[in-house]
This record gives C-alpha cells, structure tokens and sequence, in this order.
C-alpha cells in the first residue's frame, strides 16, 4: 500500500471516527475586565437555542454543532451583556469572551427578540428589556399594567381588568405587539378592547421605541412590544412551578401553573391560568355625573368583575440545524362593563345587586386563539428564520336591546355586537452575516385577515385585508465604535368591504324598512419607507443613537366604513372611505452615560405625521339611541415629540435607585389643538434594597419602594375633559424561602398606599367622572418544582 | 408637505421648551361650547327637575334658550323613559309605548319648526309648535303614552364642533313625570299642611288609598314599592341613598327584578292596613323632615310616582 493512500484512508478514518463524535465546536472563556476566570457564566448560541455555563476555569465548550454563523450571547450577574458573532467552519473555534463589571441590572440583560441578532450597544433605537423577575414583580392583573412602569409606556384602561398599552401618547393600531414573532390581531382599535395575552405567560419582552415598520410593516409607528418566550428547555427533565396571587382591592384570585421539560432534543412547555376577579373598590362612595349623584354601594363599582381562563402549549424539537417549535394557545375572558357607563347613568342601574362577584350586563366575552409555529433552519453559513401564525379572535360585547334604542326582544338575545377575526401571518427572514462586520436581513412578510359579525348592532362591517411586504435591513459595523445601518422596504395593502343592509329599528326612513350602514369599499395601498441609523460609543461609557425612519399605516376598516355607536364610548363613530395612509417621518435619539455604578439616558423623539388619523366630534347629533354627537375618523398633519429620562444609581452593594421621566407633546397643525389621549407628564422613582445573602432562611429578601408622580394634563383636544395630577404611593417586600430544598418566592406589595382619588385621563370612565382603582394589597407565591 | 417641515423647525425649538401649557394660539381657536339657559323673560326652564304633568294634560312645555359665541351647529332635545331599569320589550299588547323624542333643531332640520338661520348665535325655544306632545293631533306617540318618569335633555353643538357635556354640567337634563288617567292613584287623606306628622320613633299613622281607576286602560296593581328617605337636597336631585325603611308588594317590571310579597289586592289597598303591624312606617329616632316616596306600577307597565313629606317632631 503506498503511504500517502495509507494516510489517505488514516485521515478518511479519522474524520469518521472523528468528526462525527466532536463535530464543530466553539470553545472558549469568560474573564472579566483583569482577565480573571469568569465561572459560572450563562452561554447560550442564540440561534440555537442552546447553552451551557463556564466552569471553575471560566472555560465552556459548545459542541455538536454544524459550520455557520452564530451569535453567542454571554450574560452573568454583575457583568454587562455581551453578544459576540462567530464563525465556524470544521474543528474547533476558540473565542475568548471579556465581560465588564457592572452594578446595574438593566445592562445585565440581553436583547433576544429583535431580528437583527447583534448587542444593545450596536442597537440604532431605543429598547426597554422586561424579564421574568420585572413581570412576576410588577403583575397587576393585566400585561399592559405590568408595562406601565416602564419610562414612555402607559395604559388605556376600562375598570381594572380591561387594558391596553400607549407608547409614546400613541396606542389603538399604531402599536404593535408581536407573540413569538407573530402580530398580534385582535380588534385593538377599541378603546375599551383590552390586550388579550395571559399576563402570566410572558417571560421577556421587549419594547423598541419609535418606528418599527421597516421591520415589522403597517402599524409599527410609535413602537412594537416583543414577546418573547423563555429559552427552550436545557437541562433533561420536567420541572415547573405554580404562581398564585390575591389581591384584595378586587379579591382577585388566580392560579397559574407551569410545567417544561426536555427529552433528548424534544422539548415541551405548557401554561393553565385561572383568574377571577370581583368589583373593584374605588375610593369614593358616589361620583357626580349630569348634575347628579350617584351612589357608589360599598365603594365597589357594581358589574367589574371578571373571569379569565387561558392556556398555552409549546413542543419542539432542538437540533444541530436549528430549531422548530408549534405554540398553541388560548386566551379566555368574561369582563363585566360598569352599568354606569352605558347611556345617562340612573340610581337603579347602580343599586347593589347582591354580589360582588357576578357578570351581570352589559359585558364582554373574548376569546382569542393561536397557532403559531418558529422554525430557524442552518442554511449554508446563514440562518433562515420562518414564523408562522393562524389567529382566531373572538369578541362578544352583550348589553340590553333597549338600551340601543330597539323596542321588543331580538333573536339575536343580548349579543349587540359579535366580531370573529381570523388572521394569517408569515414572516420570512433570510439573516445573511459574512462578517461581524456586514450583517443584512432580507425579509417578506404576508398577512391575511378575514372579519365577520354577529349581533343586533352594527358598527364594523365583514371585511377581507390582504397585505405583503418586502425588506432588506443591513448593518455594517465601521468599527469598534461605530455601527450604521440603513434599509428599505415596499408594501402593498387591500382591504375589501362588504356593504351592511340593517332593519331600521330606529326608522330612520319612513316606509323603508332597511338601512344601508356602509357600502362596499374596496381600496388598495401602496407604500416605500425607509431608515438610517447609528451608533457611536465613546470610551465604552458613552453612547449616542440615532434613528431617522419613516413608517406608515394602511386605514383599518373601522376608520373607513364604521357607522354606529360603540357603547364603549357613547359615540356615533363614523368612517371615512376616503381616507389614505398615514405617514411618519420620525427622529429618535438616545444619549446614554455609564459607569460601573450609574446609568443614565436622554431620549427624544420627534415625529411629523402626515395624514394623522383621529377621531374627531362633528357639529351633528346622532339620530341613534345612546349616542349624543356623530365623532368621524378625520385625517390631519401632526407633530408629536417629547422623550424620556432614565436613570439607575447603585451608590453601594443591594441599594439601587431608578428613575423614569415621560413626556408626550402633540399638536394637530390643522386644528392648532392638541390630539386626543396625550399621555400626561410623569415621574416615577423607585427604591429598592437588597439584604445581604442569608443562606438557608431568607434567602434573596428584598424591599422597594415606588412613587409615581402624575402631572395634569391640560392639552386636550376639543370637547375632550382636561384632568388633574396625582401621586401613588406603593411598596412591597419579597423573598425566597427554602422549604424542603425548594426555594418558595413570596411577595407582598401594596398599591396607592395612600388610598388617593385620582382619575386617569386615558381611562373609558373618565368620561364618567369615575376614579380609579384605590387601595390594594397583593400577595404571591411562587412554588417551584 | 411644505408647511410640515415649516413646522418641524419650529416644534423642533417650541416643543421642549413649552412643556406647560396649552396657549399656543390664543383667540384664533374656537373651543367654547354654547351655553344653554332660560328662554328669554323667563325665570326657569320647563320642564324643571321633578315637574309632575298632571293625568288632565296631554303635552309637556319646553322652554330653553342656547347662545354660542360664534355660530351654533345644532342643538338635540331627547326625551327617554327613566323608570330605571330594563324592559326587556314588554310593552303589553301593542296598547302602550314609551315617549322616545329626538328632536334636532338646525339650520337644515326637515321640519321647519327645528330650523334656524345657518350662523345664528341663539336660539330661543318657547312655544306651542315645539312644546311636546302625547296626545292630540301632533302627539308623539301613536298610541296610549306610557305613565312614569322621563328625562328630558338639552345638548348643543357650534358650527366648530364644540359640544356640552354631561361630565362637566353644561348639558341639562330633568326628569319629569307623565301621569295619565289609566295609572294607578295614590290618595292619602291625613296631611296637615300638605304634610304627614308624627313623633319619632312611633308609627306613622297614615290614612288612603293606592287604587287603579275605572279607565277602560286600567289594569291591575303589579308592583308596589315605598321608601321613607332623608328629605332631598333639591341641588342633586332625588339621589341621596340615605334609606330609613322600604316596603316592597308584588314584582317590578323596570327595577331589575325587584320583588316582594304578593300584593294583597290588586285594584285597591287601604294604605292604613297596609302600613300595620310588621309592616308599620316606624319613624326614625330624629326631628326633621323626610319623604315617602311611593312607586306604584300596574300590569301594563305605567308608573305613579308620589311623594309625600313627612315631618318627624
């Protein structure tokens, strides 16, 4: 045999014997700034899903994997993020991973949901990170209220268990939400239609101010909140844990149980929530409305009780090539409205009847389903990403014929109004990263939504909504300092609308026994947007961003062809099928400071709309029953602009101080008014200690203590109400308790300690003069297992 | 797009500096709502809150006045049944209907009695042709009119769009009550001074009837329903809660399933018997002045509304 065939068939053998055993592997360690051994670090190869942590050496080994491109995300308490690109082709990759010390929690954490896989100091906008400890913390019964503490986000509430998130004064469909990828359709652009996410069930999010729509498409104007799941399961096994939380203010129950687990590279996660809630008890025992008082009985607002039943299930597989995993899910509600809100409030509708706990009309029944599906597949050295989604949502709103004016019993029973929205959605995004260095996302996305009705009222037409778009995004890293990116991106639109023929129950037209409520409509749309942006970071303590971006939305149907009164809001709301897509040209800068121990950041916006749509009251009063004047969705130019302050000083070990400033200007420059629901000036600080480690008995025991200062808003549109300021007070204690080696969390929290009578400007029942939710004292525990 | 980059420098330098106030453009904006007041010569609305129309009279007087400072857009007269609760369409045998009146008064309004010159500053409304009614020749309703209590409301809007509102009482709203010759009637024949007396703590001792009369519309007693209260505070209407006693007889068709025993006779109750033993009105342990306020429905849903005073020494 000659030897270079011998060593042929060695090699040949060898890479048998080999190669499959080890494969490509990265190898590497964690030090930290003076190059000492870094141990217990959290790896995780982002696009796999996959991880390890650093040994007593600070040295990890990741292998089985498949030459590409990965993004290896490094995180460890105490030490800033890091996120590092790699490229590895056959045998072993060595990187070595240097993390900075850092007191401050929010630079410990990572930015996973964004597209564009690379750190938040390479980020051109702004993004607020909540994980797992912030949501479990801060559950108010809502996700949206959990949001609320966040710098530039607040809420639009109906009673307590009814909310939707504001970024930046804007919410309704200029904001987006995305569930694992996926945009979450559920008739948002009603004020009293709450979020329907099960607040449980949220491990991360994230929030990226300014516009989204490059990215993300139609919609993403003020801002998008990502959701993301928790990281697939890593170690083999099932586990879980079971969250259960009172609060007194409302009696508020529920349950929420959790259980994940990993065989091999199957993985599986599910999630039951049970939540039931009472009247809600507001610190007054009547409001004044139409000159009348009106009694409040036991200062709980009758009829706001609430009925909540969600689950999740996630299964997977896990594998050199990427990752799959199908999510189905199910969000359930039955929420009782205020029978004080529907028509002129009388002193029978409000008399007490009997209980605190049931659904009585008018109330709303929602019901929100999803199947969504995750794929990310190795292809070549890049990485394909392919999300999938089928969303059916479900909303019942049931008051009394009567009360719209129709005389006799319908068939329809007490269903007023009844929407199904089914929705499909895929996104494609193709990640193409040769480099650190050069790093593009081309993407599609495509959405399909098909609405129809039900119910003796008519408001929003059956409707079919097609859109697609197109979008190349790249960054190009200049150098250590300094990332630029810029991108493109074409849309078009459809909406088709079919005509609605009603009886006139309100006879309208004498002789004519039907009405037409709107025509049929159909309307197609086109759109370019674009954005430039960058990053500098001086001396690794400063960092400058910029955002210049333009986004833009498509009318939704009930901007074009609504005709009908939302009792929700007392309004005849009248569409307008000429309306156009509304543009922004937006400027988004951020300054930020760090030390090891202080943090803070400067972020202005500024935003000129063009086409800005609105509702706005007519000279005309409605012929309709429950409603005083036609309001018609009206297209004007407006500048919106403010910005937020955030801080976080940790002047010594477990003590930390942060801070959050919001402030949102806006101006219609056709009406020289200001726009309708202006979120209010507001600060709020927060303090909170951290005991040192008491092993064995209270273990992690911390206190806080938070003051949100609300200033009056006094810009308000026409006929809008102006409202006063006002302060809440709240605090709270929590722990670990080790009972039988498992590490039980508990927590007590209280809120408006104070018991303060304050409205919220953004809230359905300010119209009513109606005060918010007062005293509350909330307690949970976790039990892990 | 001109003006918006006009402007996009200029709130670029306003915006962050004006983080107050709300007077960017003092006196060009138009945002005062008209003011609705007493029809000229007159020193109060019709109806007021509380007026009674007699079962002899088949129309109710509207009188109002509404200015603006520029030019009026419209103004919106509603009438709407106020027996507090729900009906679920009960309106027996197609006999009976609820006064619903939405009168809009414009400069284009189809009837001419509604209309107003287009950038008119007032509007007074105090007269025959606009007065309403639910019997004769222009009555609103096609049948008989439902007894019992209604709202009347007052809202105006300008030609800008500025409207009154509820919330901040610059609409007006009354209620009133229709009492019609086929209700039932209740009489009580010992007041002294138009009131009933008695010492504190005791029974009250009250002498009369509630009856349904001998219109061939009449039907039977369905729901009694009396309550002793603090007397009202006129300034916010019958609305303090402050209960001394209730009494309830048979099952209301407007408040929410209320319900008592069976009414003992449902053509005619003595209210002496009715008011004995358990069911004695023991005054409250306090001088002073209180009402008794009686709800009385018949089976075809119309409602009588009495109130009488009581004074406790």
């Amino acid at each position: 045999m000659e030897p270079v065939k011998e060593v042929l068939i060695i090699l040949a053998f060898k890479t048998l014997l080999i190669f499959p055993a080890f494969g490509t592997q990265i190898k590497g360690t964690v030090t930290d700034e003076n190059g000492n051994p870094l141990p217990g670090a959290n790896v995780v190869v982002h696009e796999l899903q996959k991880g390890t942590h650093s040994d007593a050496d600070g040295g990890f080994l990741i292998s089985g994997l498949k030459p590409g491109t990965y993004h290896i995300h490094i995180t460890h308490v105490g030490f800033e993020a890091v996120s590092q690109f790699v490229r590895v082709d056959q045998g072993v990759r060595e990187i070595n991973i240097q993390m900075h010390a850092t007191m401050l929690d929010l630079q410990s954490l990572m930015i996973e949901a964004y597209p564009f896989k690379s750190g938040p100091t390479e980020q051109s906008q702004t993004v607020l990170i909540v994980d797992r400890e912030f949501v479990e913390r801060y559950n108010a019964g809502t996700f949206a209220n959990t949001l609320e503490r966040l710098p530039g986000m607040a809420t639009i509430n109906t009673g307590v268990g009814i909310s939707k998130p504001v970024i930046r004064g804007m919410s309704f469909n200029r904001i987006m939400v995305n569930d694992r990828g996926i945009k979450q359709e559920g008739q948002q652009w009603g004020a009293d239609h709450g979020l329907e996410i099960d607040p449980f069930d949220v491990d991360r999010v994230e929030i990226i101010k300014g516009p989204a729509s490059l990215i993300y498409g139609s919609d993403g104007m003020a801002g998008v909140i990502n959701i993301k799941p928790a990281p697939l399961p890593e170690a083999p096994g099932v586990r879980g844990d079971w969250i259960n939380s009172f609060r007194t203010n409302n009696n508020l129950l529920a349950s929420s149980l959790r259980l994940e687990g990993r065989h091999k590279d199957f993985v599986f996660r599910a999630r039951v929530t049970a939540q039931e809630f009472g009247d809600y008890k507001v610190p007054a025992d009547e409001f004044i409305y139409a000159t009348r008082r009106l009694p409040i009985f036991d200062n709980r607002l009758k009829n706001t009780a609430g009925k909540e039943r969600h689950f999740s299930l996630m299964t997977g597989l896990r594998k050199s090539w990427g990752h799959t995993t199908i999510t189905v899910s199910r969000f359930g509600q039955e929420a009782g409205l205020f029978r004080g809100a529907v028509g002129i409030p009388s002193r029978g509708d409000l008399r007490h009847d009997g209980s605190h706990r049931n659904i009585d009309l008018p109330y709303q029944n929602n019901e929100h389903w999803k199947v969504i599906s995750n794929t990310n597949i190795l292809l070549g050295n890049n990485w394909l990403e392919v999300d999938l989604g089928f969303q059916s949502n479900n909303r019942e709103e049931h008051s009394w014929p009567h009360i719209h004016g129709i005389v006799g019993e319908r068939p329809e029973g007490t269903l007023a109004m009844g929407w199904r929205l089914n929705t499909y959605t895929g996104n494609i995004r193709y990640h193409i990263s040769d480099s650190e260095r050069n790093q593009g996302i081309l993407g599609a996305q495509l959405q399909g939504m098909e609405n129809s009705h039900r119910g003796f009222e008519f408001l929003l037409p059956q409707f079919e909504t097609y859109q697609a778009g197109i979008f190349y995004f790249h960054e190009y890293k200049l150098n250590h300092d300094l990332v630029i990116n810029a991108g493109i991106r074409a849309d078009g639109a459809q909406h088709r609308i079919y005509e609605h023929i009603m009886p006139d129950f309100y006879n309208e037209n004498p002789g004519n026994d039907f009405m037409q409520r709107n025509p049929d409509i159909e309307r197609d749309y086109f759109n370019f947007s674009g954005s430039l942006g960058l990053s500098w970071v001086y001396k690794h303590r400063f960092n400058a961003k910029l955002n210049l971006g333009s986004s833009f939305r498509i009318p939704t149907a009930i901007e074009l062809a609504s005709n009908g009164v939302h009792h929700g809001a007392f309004r005849h709301v009248v569409g307008n099928p000429e309306l156009i897509s509304e543009r922004g040209y937006q400027a988004d800068l951020n300054l930020s400071y760090k030390s090891k121990s202080f943090f803070v950041s400067l972020t202005p916006f500024l935003g000129i709309f063009d086409g800005y749509i609105y509702l706005a009251p007519s000279p005309r009063f409605s012929p309709m029953t429950g409603s005083s004047t036609i309001w018609e969705y009206r297209q004007n130019d407006a500048v919106f602009t403010g910005g937020e302050i955030r801080t976080e000083w940790n002047p010594f070990k477990g003590f930390k101080w942060t801070m959050g400033v919001e402030y949102v200007w806006n101006y219609n420059i056709d009406t020289r008014l200001p726009l309708p629901l202006t979120t209010p000036f507001s600060v709020l600080n927060n303090l909170e200690y951290r005991f040192p480690m008491v092993k064995g008995t209270f273990e992690d025991l911390f206190l806080f203590v938070q003051w949100r200062s609300t200033g009056a808003q006094n810009r308000v549109d026409r006929n809008e109400l102006a409202t006063p300021g006002y302060n809440l007070l709240e605090a709270g204690i929590g722990s670990k308790i080790d009972v039988f080696n498992h590490p039980i969390q508990i927590m007590i929290s209280g809120q408006n300690l104070t018991n303060e009578m304050y409205f919220n400007h953004l809230s359905r029942y300010r119209l009513i003069n109606l005060p918010e939710q007062g005293r509350n004292f909330s307690f949970s525990l976790k039990i892990p297992f | 797009m001109k003006k918006i980059f006009g402007l996009l420098l200029l709130v670029g330098l306003v915006g962050f500096m004006s983080c107050s106030d709300d007077d960017d453009a003092p006196g060009i904006v138009d945002l005062e709502a008209p003011v609705i007041g007493f029809a000229e010569g007159r020193d109060s609305y019709r109806p007021i809150d509380g007026e009674v129309r007699l079962a002899n009279t088949d129309h109710m007087h509207v009188r109002f006045r509404v200015t603006d400072n520029a030019a009026l857009g419209q103004v919106l007269v509603d009438i709407h049944a106020a027996f507090d609760g729900h009906t679920h369409g009960r309106l027996n045998n197609g006999e009976f209907e609820l006064l619903n009146v939405k009168d809009i008064y414009s400069p284009t309004a189809e009837n001419v009695i509604f209309r107003f010159p287009e950038g008119a500053n007032s509007l007074n409304v105090d007269g025959s042709a606009t007065d309403i009614y639910w019997g004769g020749p222009t009555s609103r309703v096609e049948t008989n009119v439902l007894a019992g209590p209604y709202d009347f409301t007052i809202s105006a809007t300008d030609e800008a769009g500025n409207s009154t509102n509820f919330s901040n009482n610059s609409s007006y709203i009354a209620t009133f009550y229709i009492q019609r010759p086929y209700a039932p009637v209740v009489t009580v024949t010992n007041l002294e001074d138009d009131e009933l007396h008695g010492e504190e703590g005791q029974p009250l001792a009250i002498e009369g009837t509630i009856a349904i009369t001998e219109h061939a519309l009449a039907s039977e007693l369905a729901f009694v329903w009396v309550r002793l209260i603090e007397e009202d505070d006129h300034s916010h209407g019958r609305l303090s809660d402050e209960g001394h006693g209730e009494w309830i007889w048979g099952t209301s068709q407007w408040g929410d399933g209320m319900s008592g025993d069976p009414i003992p006779n449902g053509e005619l109750l003595n209210l002496t018997e009715v008011f004995s033993g358990e069911n004695a009105i023991t005054l409250p342990n306090e001088h002073g002045h209180f009402e008794l306020v009686f709800w009385i429905e018949d089976a075809n849903g119309n409602v009588t509304r009495e109130v009488f005073e009581v004074h406790v020494e």
